[in-house]
């Protein structure tokens, strides 16, 4: 159904971007300011929240009883056959994305308006962050994949723009620019994916895209996997999975915030989502499932294990960002798409709330990020304190908070699904104990014990301000019961039904149905057991290792065999440097560069000497070899177009 | 007949073998002299093509004024003879023998695909043979006719055109002492 | 088509132009006689003389550019051959010379700047601008082949010198003699290509030609006609920079003014490419040699692609790094025409990525023409560092270009470069495809390496104050250029549209 107030859920945003955005040319141009940071807080914040007041009004008024609202503003390319108009489309699906991303976009928001208090480019900084949003929103509704694309490049751009965003700083500005070009490796796969379906499909709306897979595939299975495989580098791009994750946890360089909004809960989504949104391509894919399930499996145990040994608050974090996503493709391949949008959503709630409250701890330790240096920190900021503990129990998977509804469902899909794997469910309970585990060692080390860092810090340690804990008590308090809408029918013996599968279900399984397995309610509630004891398991350990910190951490730089690997990623990004980035480097400078760019010789031609010996300089320059060389070159391209020529006669 | 076809080729090997020269000389006045040579050489194929006012023209404009002009700037500039071929030497060893291979390849192309159709050549041409082309042909009668009517327009564009390359030329020599008046 | 020999209407912008040449001539060499007449010497310095030129060309061109416009929609209802087979004219034609005149008149705009900082003496540039871009002009329309060689001339004529014009630096002469030569050896290959051509169809108008060729195997005027057209193409492939005919151009655009480049890099480019689909988009007729000339074109687009892109990573020079973005969009264009059977779509695919490159690339440059001043050539990465902040404003234009050039949404770039994809996927050329895509990837780095340097570097040196000689021009081509690249890459329908009524002249 066509419905207008999507437009303005879309273009809200935007609006508050252009606006924040010339203000602050103009501030940094005039040398004078014409608003500052606290009006454009206002203003950024204002564009997105009510952004989601039309998105709630939207959902659960407009398109009650409907499949779907959408909104056609205008044909964007028509070109012979293709087609493409600019389409917002709200399905159920989109739905949930969309509350989401304009819900938590709106608290954290909140949220910057305490954090950004002081930097000199805050306008710059909340004109980014709308741009943002914007761009989210063209990814989540565009219902065509170059709109979806535009959106995607977009959230990258922002993404890149607020990770250098303090760009005096040269680590900064090159974790910037990593993320573009890794997410650009992604961005190739999903363009090879929209290329392939074009070529074979002839539509480029998702919608016409899901419909083709599922009622006559003529495409072969062989090139239906390819597409499938292909969009997956995308979402690997985007949702840094293996082998594309470098990125993310450089990605922490930027102000927190932001790693809250763009590197937890929303853009590193997209990936998940795109292959929710594509199910019906995906469901004819198995090899292509089969894949998304690995990457997941195999991501989320790795990353897992690295946060194992990392001091940075925010890395922890990061990696442990990376973990769950792992966890999400793991659903997405079992087939349970229904279950990785579910645990989009709950992570989304709880990782937003960890690093809002990392952001509130950096902010009370004056810029230190290093949990080695922290300590005690619960009796100082107390707001915060519990707020992380609640989150650290949602993500652990303790019963009744959210993460463990998630996280349950995820693991009994892949166990049960005919997609699914009992190896890549061992995998995915390994990973679910390591998170236990790492997340309380980071509670125990940053909030409990004594306080690790200088007098000085010690001194200034206070709770931060109401603008950063109210965003911190509404994400905990989601993370508390947001599981609740989910709640299998297994555990509530059919009493509650499961509003959110209720919700999303129709739109994920319009194109297929994925086959559980039968097993007996024993195994299902022995295995739901099970998570729960890998919680508790993990808790233990950590409480038992971190609790009373009798000795001090020992050094990194002295670590031997397991942990040193760990310590050091694997040493991952120093064999993509040596044996993907020299190469190309080398490749570049030496084969392309010396052969054929000579550069010019400057030289005799200079201004004293006469008219005539000038012309005489520039004559001489003949005899530099180049304009020969040139003229080779031309006779040698010539002579190899002549040869095609000749061999057809 | 056979007295023209034996020129025709007699001639382009001539105007072959001046470019040859031009290009390997020693010393540039010699190189001049070869591109003379090919131009005469060119005037006579056209003469034979009964292109009367086309192998005058070339007589007069490129072997009479264009050369007098190349060598009036050889003699100014006076370019020393022995950095003249240094400098390609290298080129010429190296991508020479490709290009002579290319060059034997498509000779010999040629030769198999025109022994396959030994009339092809006048075939082809809607101007026929040079043989049975009217008396008037090539004149300068017809010459400026076509000049004038058919082909006014682009006439009138190379007016245009060498009028551009007047002040092309101007715009660069002037540049200098105009410069110098302002610094 | 009805052939009519004359109708100066069809012909207004091209009569208004040669009118403004002749003003321009008339007021240079005569305003020293009429200040020497009234008893006084031209005393002005150049900058006012220079000022003075600027106002008369670009108000000038501006005027030569309405009436392209008002003609251009008079008579697009019909198509004319005029002059014994010497122009097209009517239809859509009026769409690519708006194009090139709104190149033409972006960079007199930002020359007005470039001739005071540079000192170049203006009347002299912007005349020699007028004839080039007449070239240009009369290229495009061109009907026979004469007139294209001709028109390749005018065209390329004026610029040798342009390139020359940069007084203050020693290369400006030394990319111009250059050019110079290879031009020289390029037309010889059109020349030779041409006369192969007559030889075997016995006509010079370019749609006889292509209706008469016939080609089979061992067949000695197909042969010929064959080596005829690979020739033509040679000497085309030479202006739109095509690799391995290419070398001139990191030279010459690194020695030639900013303006000119640009101009060089976009009319020239658009003007030649407008001619080879004339001549080879219809390749239906040639029978079994399309697969001939789709391997030509896809060969030699591909290594131009691989090429340009991957010099440009290493390069220093942001002119020089843009010379090799311009031989890999060369080459991006030129892919379009690889598939074998050509549609419409594919002349209009190139014919857009063409006229929103002109757009794109103006910007560019004229970003660095805005930077550029008396004694601070902005030219290499090193002068970019930091310059956000000093001109925001700048550098965010300079960020969208870059954005567009690299083919990002929602830039026109990214429209352009999905045509291309579109047109080789649809002639199911897949392989192609993907490398073209891999290597629109590489080019990203070197892109975004220009908004990095801008945005998050320290200068190396103290950035002096931008000069304020002359900005508005700059300011106003900057804004024009930009609006066309961002409202054209959101909107891109009515491009398409234009694109699709010149297509149906060229096809």
């Amino acid at each position: 159904m066509e419905n207008s107030l999507i437009l303005f859920i879309v273009l809200l945003p935007l609006v508050g971007a252009i606006l924040n955005g010339t203000v602050a040319a103009t501030n940094a141009f005039r040398k004078k300011e014409i608003w500052g940071e606290k009006i454009a807080g206002i203003i950024a914040f204002t564009a997105v929240g009510i952004s989601f007041l039309l998105s709630l009004y939207a959902v659960f008024v407009k398109m009650s009883g409907l499949e779907y609202i959408s909104c056609t503003p205008y044909e964007w390319i028509s070109i012979g056959e293709l087609k493409v108009s600019v389409t917002f489309l709200i399905d159920h699906l989109s739905a949930v994305m969309l509350l989401v991303v304009t819900g938590v976009s709106s608290v954290i928001h909140f949220y910057s308006i305490g954090y950004i208090h002081g930097d000199e480019s805050s306008v710059r900084y909340f004109s980014y962050l709308n741009l943002f949003v914007f761009a989210m929103l063209l990814l989540i509704l565009g219902d065509s994949m170059p709109v979806m694309f535009v959106g995607w490049e977009g959230v990258g751009l922002c993404s890149y723009l607020l990770i250098g965003f303090w760009y005096k700083d040269d680590e900064k500005a090159a974790a910037g620019k990593k993320a573009f070009i890794v997410n650009r490796i992604g961005d190739f796969g999903f363009l090879l994916g929209m290329f392939l379906i074009f070529a074979n499909v002839g539509t480029l709306t998702i919608s016409g895209v899901n419909e083709f897979f599922h009622a006559n595939n003529s495409m072969t299975f062989f090139w239906t996997n390819v597409a499938g495989i292909c969009l997956f580098i995308g979402a690997t791009g985007k949702s840094a999975q293996i082998p594309l994750y470098v990125w993310l946890p450089d990605a922490m360089a930027g102000p927190t915030p932001v790693s809250a909004l763009i590197h937890a809960a929303t853009m590193v989504t997209a990936g998940v989502y795109m292959v929710a949104r594509f199910h019906g391509l995906f469901l004819a894919a198995p090899i292509a499932m089969n894949v998304v399930l690995w990457v997941g499996a195999i991501t989320a145990l790795f990353s897992a294990s690295i946060a194992l040994y990392q001091n940075d608050i925010k890395k922890v974090l990061a990696y442990s960002t990376v973990s769950q996503l792992g966890f999400m493709f793991m659903a997405a391949g079992a087939g349970a798409f229904v279950i990785a949008i579910f645990h989009l959503m709950t992570h989304a709630f709880f990782k937003a709330c960890l690093f809002l409250g990392s952001g509130s701890v950096i902010h009370a330790m004056g810029g230190e990020q290093d949990i080695r240096y922290m300590g005690g920190l619960k009796q100082f900021m107390p707001a915060t304190f519990i707020t992380f503990l609640l989150a650290t129990i949602a993500i652990a998977g303790f019963p009744p908070l959210a993460g463990f509804f998630s996280k349950d469902e995820i693991l009994w899909n892949v166990f049960a699904s005919e997609h699914g794997s009992k190896i890549v469910w061992f995998i995915g309970a390994v990973a679910a104990l390591f998170t236990a585990f790492y997340m309380f060692r980071l509670v125990y080390l940053t909030f409990y014990g004594n306080f690790r860092g200088t007098r000085e810090q010690e001194h200034h340690l206070h709770e931060s301000p109401k603008t950063m804990t109210v965003p911190l008590m509404i994400l905990a308090a989601l993370s508390v019961v947001g599981g609740w809408i989910g709640i299998p029918k297994l555990l509530s013996f059919g009493a509650i039904p499961n509003f959110f599968h209720d919700f999303v279900g129709p739109a994920v399984e319009k194109f297929g149905h994925v086959h559980i397995a039968h097993y007996s309610h024993a195994v299902e509630y022995s295995l739901m057991a099970l998570s729960v004891a890998i919680a508790f398991a993990g808790w233990y350990i950590a409480r038992s290792m971190f609790r009373d910190l009798k000795h001090k951490l020992p050094d990194p730089d002295k670590y031997t065999g397991l942990p040193r690997l760990l310590w050091n990623k694997y040493f991952i990004d120093e064999i993509y440097i040596k044996y993907i980035v020299d190469p190309i480097k080398s490749l570049s400078t030496n084969v392309f560069l010396n052969i054929s760019d000579k550069k010019l010789i400057d030289g005799a031609a200079n201004g004293s000497a006469s008219g005539w010996n000038k012309v005489a300089g520039i004559f001489s320059k003949f005899q530099t070899g180049n304009i020969q060389a040139y003229g080779f070159y031309m006779i040698f391209g010539a002579a190899i177009a002549v040869l095609f020529v000749l061999f057809v006669f | 007949m056979d007295f023209n076809i034996l020129m025709y080729f007699v001639f382009g090997m001539v105007a072959i073998a001046g470019g040859l020269v031009l290009l390997f000389a020693k010393h540039p006045i010699k190189g001049a002299m070869g591109l003379l040579v090919s131009m005469l050489a060119l005037a006579g194929l056209y003469a034979i093509l009964q292109a009367h006012s086309i192998a005058v023209f070339q007589v007069i404009i490129y072997a009479g004024a264009i050369m007098v002009l190349i060598i009036y700037f050889l003699m100014l500039l006076d370019i020393k003879s022995e950095d003249y071929l240094k400098s390609y030497a290298k080129l010429v060893w190296t991508g020479g023998p490709i290009l002579l291979l290319l060059a034997i390849f498509f000779i010999y192309k040629l030769y198999t695909v025109f022994k396959g159709q030994p009339g092809a050549l006048s075939d082809m041409s809607t101007v026929v043979d040079p043989m049975t082309v009217p008396e008037s042909f090539g004149g300068i009668k017809e010459f400026s006719t076509a000049l004038l009517t058919k082909y006014m327009f682009a006439f009138e564009f190379v007016s245009t055109l060498l009028f551009a390359a007047i002040v092309a030329v101007i715009s660069i020599v002037q540049l200098d002492w105009r410069g110098r008046k302002n610094d | 088509m009805n052939e009519i020999s004359f109708n100066p209407t069809f012909l207004m912008g091209e009569i208004s132009l040669i009118a403004l040449i002749v003003i321009l001539t008339l007021v240079e060499a005569f305003q020293r006689p009429i200040f020497a007449f009234f008893g006084t010497t031209d005393t002005r310095e150049l900058d006012a003389r220079n000022r003075q030129a600027s106002r008369l060309a670009s108000i000038g061109l501006m005027f030569v550019a309405v009436n392209y416009y008002i003609f251009g929609r008079a008579t697009a209802g019909e198509e004319i051959i005029l002059l014994h087979n010497s122009l097209k004219a009517g239809g859509g034609m009026y769409i690519g010379k708006l194009a090139l005149m709104g190149a033409g008149i972006l960079t007199v705009l930002m020359s007005s700047r470039y001739t005071l900082s540079q000192q170049i003496p203006a009347m002299d540039y912007y005349l020699l601008l007028c004839f080039s871009l007449l070239g240009a002009l009369t290229l495009i329309a061109a009907e026979n082949f004469l007139m294209i060689f001709l028109s390749l001339e005018m065209m390329s004529i004026p610029i040798y010198a342009l390139v020359g014009l940069k007084r203050l630096s020693p290369r400006s002469g030394e990319s111009a003699i250059k050019y110079l030569l290879l031009g020289g050896f390029s037309s010889g290959f059109l020349l030779l290509g041409i006369s192969f051509l007559y030889g075997t169809t016995g006509s010079l108008v370019v749609s006889d030609v292509i209706g008469r060729l016939t080609f089979s195997t061992m067949d000695a005027a197909s042969f010929l006609s064959g080596l005829g057209l690979i020739f033509v193409f040679i000497g085309l492939a030479f202006k739109v920079s095509m690799v391995p005919f290419h070398a001139w151009t990191p030279d010459v655009y690194e020695g030639a003014g900013t303006p000119i480049t640009a101009f060089m890099s976009v009319a020239v480019k658009l003007a030649a490419f407008a001619v080879i689909l004339k001549i080879f988009a219809g390749m239906d007729s040639f029978g079994e040699f399309d697969s001939v000339i789709g391997v030509i074109f896809m060969f030699f687009s591909l290594i131009t692609v691989i090429y340009g892109n991957s010099v440009a990573l290493v390069q220093k020079n942001v002119k020089r790094m843009l010379a090799y973005s311009s031989i890999a969009h060369a080459g991006y264009m030129g892919l379009a025409l690889a598939p074998m059977a050509h549609k419409i779509q594919t002349v209009q695919a190139v014919l857009f990525y063409g006229i929103g490159y002109i757009a794109m690339n103006m910007l560019a440059f004229g970003v660095l023409v805005y930077l550029t001043h008396k004694d601070h050539y902005c030219e290499t990465l090193d002068d970019l560092k930091g310059i956000a902040r000093k001109a925001p404003g700048a550098a965010a234009m300079m960020t969208i270009a870059m954005f567009s050039l690299a083919g990002l949404p929602p830039a026109v770039g990214f429209v352009g470069k999905v045509q291309i994809f579109i047109q080789l996927l649809e002639g199911k050329m897949y392989v192609t495809a993907v490398i073209a895509l891999l290597f629109s990837l590489v080019a990203l780095y070197f892109y975004i390496n220009v908004i990095v340097v801008m945005y998050m570097r320290e200068p190396e040196k103290e950035i002096k104050e931008i000069g304020k000689q002359s900005l508005l021009p700059v300011w106003l081509s900057l804004a024009l250029s930009v609006l066309v690249v961002i409202l054209l890459g959101l909107i891109p329908s009515p491009l398409l549209q234009w694109s699709l009524k010149w297509a149906e002249v060229l096809f």
